[in-house]
């Protein structure tokens, strides 16, 4: 009796075990489960060869956007000048403020030519504004709506991103989401 | 031995919790995502503007007598079998205002094109808006293109499916 008693909790001790591995890789799973994995298509970094946006995207006029300076953090904000949203955004100018303070570039991804923002109402001011891409760069997401705030980490990952107006706590988001990525890519070349 | 259970309960408990939170946000994206597909099939994807292979602005609607603009996506792992199809309909349909627009999927497939110079008789962009781009990615993903006619909402044309034929091809441009 003794020694059945001892088997069954030698099973159930191995059961636990194995089960509590598996709680903990789908708590990772079901962590990792958010905005990314909506609009990510393919997980593509950008030693995958395809380059960022900065090297993908043209500006209204045609020229290649400004792409020099050293590697690290990119925000891409699709948007556009006739998406109510996309002006009554309060978090973004934080939003921004804090990324550039952690190194980041921040640049617009236009959804049309046509939705240049102008000098008044872009923000911040002065940012690169993509307003035609390659094929190559944008078959990586699903874009489907204006403002949307795509982060990726300085080996080009996607690791944070946001569909519609950003929310209060966006920017904490965001930057546990770049510490978590940062030993990680920090090795990768560019 | 009920402290163990219990544990195990909590356990399979948890394991179910995330389990069925992660089912249902698969079956949100995945809806989403044809909700999305849907959507842009109705996009007013502007007039396939954008800059060619060579960095040359287009302006497909701009050249005279056009009156519609077919575009579609060149692969580069089928760019012989692509262009192959659309240059043997290119003559006959510049004669009838049809303005073909490729759009390569990558800098391999616009160098590809670039080497050939002018044996391609339209314009390849490489470079073009994000609403245009998504609208004729989901075209592709069905096997066709996208076909504008002036101020009307656009249509798609399928073109990669077996026993197309150009006469057909064109003639579906034209409908």
């Amino acid at each position: 009796m003794t020694m059945l008693r001892w088997l069954v909790a030698g099973v159930l001790g191995c059961v636990i075990v194995v089960d509590s591995v598996l709680t903990l890789r789908l708590w990772r799973v079901a962590m990792g489960h958010d905005a990314v994995a909506r609009i990510v298509v393919t997980r593509q970094p950008n030693d995958a060869g395809v380059p960022d946006l900065l090297r993908s995207g043209l500006t209204v006029d045609g020229a290649p956007l400004p792409s020099d300076g050293p590697p690290g953090p990119l925000v891409v904000r699709y948007a556009a000048k006739g998406c109510p949203y996309s002006h009554s955004d309060e978090v973004w100018t934080s939003f921004a403020e804090e990324m550039r303070s952690r190194g980041a570039k921040v640049a617009v991804l236009l959804s049309a030519a046509k939705q240049a923002f102008d000098g008044e109402t872009l923000v911040p001011s002065g940012i690169p504004q993509a307003a035609f891409v390659s094929l190559e760069w944008m078959s990586r997401f699903r874009l489907s709506s204006t403002p949307t705030v795509l982060l990726f980490d300085a080996g080009g990952a996607l690791v944070w991103a946001e569909e519609g107006t950003l929310r209060s706590d966006s920017i904490e988001r965001a930057v546990r989401a770049l510490e978590r990525t940062a030993p990680e890519t920090g090795s990768k070349d560019r | 031995m009920r402290r163990q259970l219990a544990t195990e309960l909590v356990l399979i408990a948890v394991l179910g919790y995330y389990g069925w939170t992660i089912h249902g946000a698969n079956v949100r994206s995945e809806e989403s995502q044809q909700a999305r597909i849907a959507a842009n099939q109705s996009f007013e994807v502007g007039k396939y503007t954008g800059f060619d292979t060579a960095g040359r602005r287009v302006f497909p609607f701009d050249q005279p007598g056009v009156d519609r603009v077919v575009t579609f996506l060149l692969r580069q792992r089928s760019l012989d079998n692509d262009l192959g199809i659309w240059l043997s309909i290119a003559p006959g349909a510049r004669r009838r205002g049809v303005q073909l627009v490729g759009l390569c999927d990558g800098l391999a497939c616009g160098s590809a094109v670039r080497a050939r110079g002018a044996a391609i008789e339209f314009p390849v962009l490489l470079h073009s808006e994000v609403t245009s781009l998504q609208a004729l990615l989901n075209a592709d993903a069905l096997g066709q293109g996208v076909v504008k006619v002036a101020d009307r909402p656009e249509v798609a044309v399928d073109w990669r499916s077996p026993g197309q034929t150009p006469e057909l091809l064109l003639a579906r441009l034209l409908q």
